[in-house]
């Protein structure tokens, strides 16, 4: 049989992986690593509640103010919060896992480590919060 | 199931590009237009309307939110989907993935029309 033949799929079943003893809730790694699952929801929360937005720019200003005054209410403001903080632990966790993906080497530079290439992620996501806050905020023309 | 493991390397792709566009860009524009701002610290809402319209009525500002937003629809499923295997939901394959990757869909239409109307 030639190596090619051996990576045909075989018409025996395979029961799938099983998962590590103790999991999704015994050991702080797989809580963690649970909550990061998790955070999907939280994250498609946050942009239903971001289209909601644009579609009440659409509307014209007074669409908007009646936006803004629903995400001002109290409830809505606790929703929001919250979802912020899962999509804060998401990006955090998502940069800190992506440190892993290894660098372009640039001729003798060497290549920078893995936890540095960590710190300059979570470097470069709070530069772009601030870069995101100054544009929309209209601090850079007043 | 077929058509949903050959499109696999896409669904990652999009996954991917969701992911760190969830990462670096979503938490500030979430901060801004859904909590900041309806908190009053940027401004009264008609400053902060003409200013948004300026910013996301241009083609630039259109493509960005419809990147952002679609893409991180894209991998909230993606990611969905994989973590309701890993808590052994494997017989729901089918049913699951098509659903989460559908909403996947439904969202990015939704997005393109809602932004597309800005």
């Amino acid at each position: 049989m030639s190596a090619h033949a051996a990576t045909r799929s075989s018409p025996t079943r395979t029961l799938p992986a099983r998962p590590p003893d103790g999991f999704p809730f015994a050991h702080p790694r797989y809580r963690w690593y649970v909550l990061f699952a998790a955070t999907g929801l939280p994250l498609a929360l946050a942009c239903v509640l971001l289209l909601m937005g644009v579609c009440a720019l659409s509307q014209g200003s007074v669409g908007w103010a009646r936006y803004m005054a629903l995400m001002a209410s109290p409830p809505m403001l606790a929703l929001s919060v919250a979802t912020f903080g899962a999509v804060l632990y998401f990006a955090i966790r998502f940069l800190w896992v992506g440190r892993k993906i290894p660098g372009v080497r640039l001729g003798p530079i060497p290549a920078v480590s893995m936890e540095v290439a960590g710190v300059l992620q979570l470097a470069g996501f709070v530069k772009l919060f601030l870069l995101i806050v100054v544009l929309l905020s209209g601090w850079l023309f007043l | 199931m077929k058509l949903i493991r050959k499109l696999e390397p896409i669904f990652w792709m999009l996954f991917g590009a969701g992911g760190f566009l969830g990462s670096l860009i979503l938490p500030g524009l979430f901060f801004m237009i859904v909590i900041g701002m309806p908190l009053g610290l940027f401004g009264d809402p008609f400053t902060t309307f003409v200013r948004m319209s300026t910013l996301f009525g241009n083609p630039v500002g259109k493509a960005l939110l419809v990147a952002v937003i679609s893409l991180v629809f894209w991998h909230a499923a993606h990611h969905l989907r994989h973590f309701a295997f890993d808590i052994g939901l494997h017989r729901f394959q089918a049913p699951l993935s098509f659903a989460l990757y559908g909403l996947a869909l439904a969202g990015t239409v939704v997005t393109f029309a809602v932004v597309g109307a800005l």
